[in-house]
């Protein structure tokens, strides 16, 4: 969290809409910006506050008369920018192992000769997703959260056309390292 | 490799401009290896979503983990209590009603010929053992109950029972005690209590079938008091 107060409430001006606004967004956009930060390297503890702050910025940005355009890529940028500020944690968590918890979220309910395949598989996919470079992996990580190409070129600063060039080189790799 | 197909993972995605995903369906339809190469880019696409749905959901199900064997004993304690509230007002109904003031019975239910044991264990169940309570914990429950009540209050404990009988002569008949025998692999997590071990609950209620104490005496297999020692 950052030092700097934060409002608690809307101010009086503008209050319903913008109010509304955010819990429309809030709704629809918690979920796919904690998956992003979680799959960035954060724990889920991290993310709860990253996404936390993006909210009350959001609020404060539309409470202010900002720009209700691109909203969504907004949201993702101010959550984004707040995972890299904390770098320790993300680059020592891209590092990491496959955790034991994920391989047996993949193989719960498999019979042993399926799970085995799947741990298998699932183990060569999170090489390969690491293996990826930063760009081409948030890339995708922001696709699969339902950004369009031209929304991930502004949270990630590129042009929509490198956006595109990334995601296939990625996709690409991915599927000739897994052999899916 | 043809020329469509590094369009293939945008036409995936719909960013293709209209004219151009036309064209490319067109070309889809009579290109073999194209096809071929869009299914393994879907198939890449959704193996990779649902590895970050597996990453996300163990992130978060790790942080819920923690709290889960608090949340499961506390989850069977309230289910044991529960149970425990309701059975002897199930019970109630089995004594004789109290004597009216003018001398008149009211018609008395039937009695069941063997006191029923309830076992949450399937092998005590086998093996009932009525009046198993030691003189301790007799003791115990005796000292709870409150002195100069007269026949108001009533027991469903067999310790209970028998110091009410002593001090207040009922005109109810004694009845046997209710053991619950409840595995503490029912209330506790698994490893957080040494093997074989059980609780046996004793329950004391009024006479209109309200609880009025609970305890839960911890039972150790192959640590039980012989017959023989005091």
């Amino acid at each position: 969290m950052s030092g700097e107060s934060v409002p608690l409430a809307m101010p009086l001006a503008r209050p319903a809409t913008e109010t509304c606004e955010a819990t429309i967004l809030y709704r629809e956009l918690r979920r796919p910006l904690l998956r992003y930060l979680v799959c960035l390297g954060l724990t889920a503890d991290e993310a709860q506050d990253v996404v936390q702050d993006a909210f009350v910025s959001l609020q404060r940005h539309l409470a202010a008369g900002g720009s209700q355009e691109n909203i969504r890529s907004w949201l993702f940028r101010v959550a984004h920018n707040a995972a890299r500020n904390r770098q320790n944690s993300y680059q020592q968590r891209f590092s990491t192992p496959l955790d034991a918890e994920v391989e047996a979220s993949v193989i719960d309910g498999a019979t042993p000769e399926r799970a085995l395949l799947e741990k298998e598989r699932f183990r060569r996919l999170h090489s390969a997703v690491w293996s990826l470079a930063h760009a081409e992996r948030e890339c995708l990580l922001l696709r699969a959260g339902g950004l369009r190409y031209r929304e991930i070129g502004e949270v990630l600063g590129m042009a929509t056309s490198t956006v595109g060039d990334t995601v296939e080189r990625a996709i690409k790799k991915l599927a000739e390292k897994c052999n899916v | 490799m043809c020329d469509f197909s590094r369009k293939l993972i945008a036409q995936m995605d719909g960013e293709l401009p209209e004219g151009e995903s036309a064209e490319l369906e067109r070309h889809l339809s009579a290109c073999a290896d194209c096809r071929n190469r869009l299914a393994t880019y879907k198939r890449t696409s959704s193996a990779f979503n649902a590895y970050c749905e597996a990453k996300f959901a163990a992130e978060t199900g790790r942080k819920s983990s923690r709290w889960l064997p608090a949340a499961v004993a506390v989850g069977a304690a309230a289910a044991i209590i529960a149970a425990l509230l309701i059975l002897p007002h199930l019970r109630v109904a089995q004594f004789p009603p109290r004597m009216s003031p003018q001398g008149k019975a009211a018609p008395v239910a039937a009695q069941p010929a063997e006191p029923p044991v309830i076992a949450a264990n399937p092998a005590d169940a086998a093996h009932p053992v009525p009046n198993r309570m030691n003189r301790a914990s007799r003791q115990h429950i005796g000292a709870a109950l409150p002195r100069g009540r007269n026949v108001e209050r009533e027991t469903r404990s067999a310790a209970l029972v028998q110091s009410s009988r002593v001090r207040n002569p009922t005109p109810f008949p004694p009845q046997p005690p209710i053991e619950i025998t409840i595995p503490a692999d029912a209330m506790f997590p698994p490893g957080a209590v040494p093997p074989g071990m059980s609780f046996t609950a004793e329950l004391t209620i009024a006479a209109d079938g309200s609880p009025e104490q609970l305890g839960l005496r911890p039972r150790l297999a192959g640590f039980e008091r012989s017959k023989n020692q005091p």
